[in-house]
């Protein structure tokens, strides 16, 4: 079952909603949890013991916490102002080793299942290379769906109660819907406990509003991932697979589509999944803004992504950058070399640490180590040539706040995103390098003129359609930029106006849909990693 | 009140422009230039085919067309065949397409490909069927791209005779995986359950056969991914209990000298190719005229198509062969 298909969409998403909205309030969780478990279990069937196995342990070590956190509040409150100091530390000591235990075990559960057979591969190819006749046998190991996006809302839900932001639940049928709640368990977005877990449990009634506005957002999703993304799949396919038969032209084409690809497929996915959930009263936080509106890199990161990104942000960097060593090395680094470059020395390495991870969390291969990497070179080549812009465009008088050089800047971010899925959607690194080389060392438009474009899996009128749709994307991203909600200007038109609308979107979606037998079922591409 | 009637009306609009969109994009013949696809056309000849001119039809899910080949049996022993095997057909729509052929024709065997009766029609399968059965724009909306004037105002007749007579020619080869075709068929005492359903299906099947004088029979065709020892079993008995004839092929692969490495599309060993289907076939044409009087229409002049055909089927061949050097 995926969010796309006929069996959630016209069987499981409304019987969900009509038991949803006949029991009575109290029991709506139930509902809601007795449906994501249902889910899991007809994708990742008897692997639904690890998501089990992740709740109840994130429930009694949150429990845990909170007695170590209790227990010294209590001995606080008794003990003399001196003794306070070194009773804190010492319970801090204690709450971190419990801390460390649940986030090690989360964690490691996860880098068993999705790593084992990455790691084992290349540790096999260092034996080979070194002629050691020995090979690890690499154990097959099926990993459940999701597990990338609730061992992060696991974590969090630790730490949160670590830092005392957040009281441990004692209702681990609460905590299990807040892992588990089936419209994000695919692909996220990732939800902080505080965000999310409270609004799954009230079970809010289903309104005739957020019905027609969720309804909206998903059919939007809809146009997204299955009018553009999955028409594209079998160039992009294409392309990736048989690189080396194509010139530059096509691999430029190849680079773009698949950007334009994956942004449409999990952005639409995004639309579909914070739609779903409207329906049901609850507001998810969002993960895409506009990120081709970006002027640069980092700031492209807090507009693509953004839960993975805030994540990576509040639980590796602020915790590194705020770690003793770090900030004994910017006092000494700001006594050295300075105010400004003295203190990015300490940011460079928690920045390494985020994009290492950010790379792997995508996938075990080197490829995406690679694409965290580029990120981290862009991101902290970008703070490092600061000074010298901005020092060149006051001398050439460049006013940075005009149009004309935020369009340049939008455009160069643009570019280097280009690259950097590029490298994402390789299949190696290698070939990465040589697509990116034939770029420049092999470019022609002969395969635009001869027509090879067309005979890659898409025809003239696919890409007619791919265009129209993909302005009418970019239209309503300008308007959403500009803080216009286009589902409120929809709803004050009159009936005739509105109608005529829904039934564009319904009929677009069922004729230019790229579904049904001429097509391969495309999953959502972010359920993969 | 004023809501509900609203969201009524609202889905009524919406089935009218449904059900219009497909008078549209329905293909208005079984052509590939009309727009019907190659594997939808597959089964549409039977539509097609001279009345009383099928002596055997062939009913099932893919194992069925990929394994029978009825323009081969043709040149060897003479008798005509239609395959009206359907993708994941499920015993209810074998029914259907058997009621479509006796319409027309007066078939004297009646052939099911067994793997069929284990494929339950879930609840998503029968609202796909009905969708495509009263709104056959969502099977076709594709045929956007080549919409014609004719689309818009005539109504859908098959005129095309379909030349392989209901097979799917496939050289497709792909070595077959040992762990997959190693013993899948280890003799054991379980049997697999046949769905109630279905077996209740099989006897209609059985009865209309013999309602319309033809012989029922199943079949199975070699297949390491689709079928073991339990579900031979489970059929074996079935057959016996209806008294319907029955041979499982997965128990002959020696016999007719299956090559794993040769005669399978896939890896996991789902469907035959050609060279797997020719062994197949080979084995039920002597078998089928063995065992039941079966005409010769080879010299009769009223069948000079079926040479046609045949010819045309040559000629397909050897292009894939051209295409695969």
């Amino acid at each position: 079952m995926t969010y796309f298909g006929v069996a959630y969409l016209f069987m499981f998403l409304p019987l969900t909603l009509i038991a949803y909205s006949i029991v009575p309030q109290k029991h709506r969780w139930k509902v809601l949890l007795l449906a994501s478990y249902a889910f899991f279990w007809s994708i990742s069937k008897k692997l639904i013991v690890y998501v089990i196995g992740s709740t109840f342990l994130i429930h009694y070590i949150g429990i845990w916490l909170e007695l170590l956190q209790n227990e010294r509040n209590g001995i606080l409150k008794e003990a003399e102002k001196e003794q306070k100091k070194k009773i804190r530390a010492e319970y801090l000591k204690k709450q971190r080793r419990v801390l460390t235990f649940g986030v090690l075990v989360n964690i490691g559960i996860l880098l068993v299942v999705k790593y084992i057979g990455f790691i084992g591969g290349n540790v096999n190819s260092l034996l080979q290379t070194l002629k050691i006749p020995f090979k690890l046998q690499i154990p097959k190991i099926l990993m459940p769906i999701g597990i990338s996006f609730y061992t992060l809302q696991a974590v969090s839900y630790l730490v949160d109660i670590y830092h005392e932001k957040i009281k441990a639940d004692k209702n681990i049928a609460r905590l299990s819907l807040y892992l588990t709640f089936f419209p994000q368990i695919m692909e996220g977005p990732i939800c902080r406990y505080s965000e999310t877990a409270m609004q799954l449990w009230e079970g809010n009634k289903i309104t005739y509003a957020n019905l027609k506005s969720g309804l909206l957002r998903i059919s939007y999703g809809m146009i997204k991932k299955m009018i553009i993304a999955d028409r594209l799949n079998r160039f992009i396919g294409e392309i990736y697979r048989n690189y080396a038969k194509y010139d530059g032209g096509i691999m430029v084409a190849g680079m773009v589509l698949y950007t334009l690809q994956l942004y449409m497929d999990f952005s639409g996915t995004m639309d579909m999944v914070i739609g779903t959930s409207e329906i049901f009263g609850i507001k998810l936080p969002e993960n895409f803004k506009q990120p081709f509106f970006s002027k640069n890199i980092s700031e492209f990161w807090t507009r693509w992504h953004i839960t993975l990104g805030a994540f990576f942000r509040d639980y590796i960097f602020y915790p590194l950058s705020l770690s003793e060593p770090l900030k004994k090395l910017t006092t000494n680094a700001r006594k050295k070399i300075g105010k400004y470059y003295g203190p990015l020395i300490a940011s460079a390495i928690a920045l390494f640490c985020v994009w290492f991870c950010n790379g792997l969390w995508h996938g075990a291969a080197w490829t995406f180590i690679f694409f965290g990497m580029y990120h981290f070179v862009l991101i902290l080549s970008g703070k490092i040539f600061e000074p010298a812009v901005l020092w060149i465009s006051a001398k050439l008088h460049i006013n940075r706040e005009k149009a004309w050089y935020k369009g340049l800047q939008i455009i160069k971010t643009t570019l280097l995103v280009f690259v950097g899925e590029l490298f994402f959607r390789a299949t190696t690194v290698t070939s990465g390098f040589e697509m990116l080389g034939k770029m420049f060392t092999n470019f022609s438009l002969n395969s635009f003129k001869d027509g090879t474009i067309l005979k890659l899996g898409m025809d003239v009128q696919d890409f007619i359609i791919i265009a129209i749709f993909t302005i009418l994307v970019f239209v309503i991203s300008i308007m959403h930029e500009k803080d216009i909600s286009v589902r409120e200007k929809i709803s004050k038109k009159n009936i005739v106006i509105r109608w005529t609308i829904y039934y564009l979107i319904i009929f677009a979606i069922l004729l230019f849909g790229a579904y049904g037998i001429n097509y391969e079922a495309v999953q959502p591409m972010y359920a993969n990693f | 009140m004023k809501r509900t009637i609203k969201c009524i009306v609202f889905v009524g609009i919406f089935f009218i422009i449904l059900a219009l969109l497909s008078k549209i994009f329905v293909p208005k013949n079984n052509t590939l230039e009309a727009g019907i696809g190659k594997r939808k056309q597959l089964v549409t000849g039977i539509y097609t085919e001279p009345e009383n001119t099928i002596d055997v039809i062939v009913l099932g899910d893919s194992e069925s067309y990929n394994s029978y080949i009825p323009l081969e049996l043709w040149n060897q022993y003479g008798f005509t065949s239609y395959v009206c095997g359907t993708p994941a057909q499920r015993i209810s729509n074998s029914y259907y397409y058997l009621n479509v052929a006796f319409k027309r024709q007066k078939p004297k065997i009646v052939i099911l490909e067994a793997n069929a009766l284990y494929t339950k029609n879930g609840y998503v399968r029968h609202l796909k069927e009905y969708v495509d059965k009263y709104f056959p724009v969502l099977e076709f909306h594709d045929r956007w791209k080549n919409l014609t004037k004719e689309d818009f105002y005539k109504t859908p007749e098959y005129t095309e005779i379909v030349n392989d007579k209901g097979y799917r020619f496939s050289t497709k080869t792909n070595k077959v995986k040992k762990s997959k075709r190693d013993n899948f068929m280890k003799e054991n005492e379980v049997s697999k359950k046949v769905p109630s359903d279905n077996i209740k299906h099989l006897k209609e099947i059985k009865d209309l056969c013999k309602k319309n004088d033809a012989k029922f029979m199943l079949y199975n065709s070699p297949s390491p991914a689709n079928w073991n020892y339990d579900k031979h079993n489970g059929i074996e008995k079935i057959a016996k209990k209806l008294g319907i004839e029955y041979i499982d092929l997965n128990l002959k692969v020696d016999e007719l000298k299956i090559n794993w490495k040769k005669d399978c599309q896939e890896k996991r060993g789902e469907h035959l190719n050609y060279t797997g289907a020719l062994k197949v076939t080979s084995y039920l044409g002597e078998y089928l005229k063995n065992n039941n009087d079966l005409p010769d229409h080879r010299e009769d002049k009223s069948f000079e198509a079926w040479n046609e055909a045949y010819n045309n089927f040559q000629k397909e061949i050897e292009e894939s062969k051209k295409a695969d050097v």
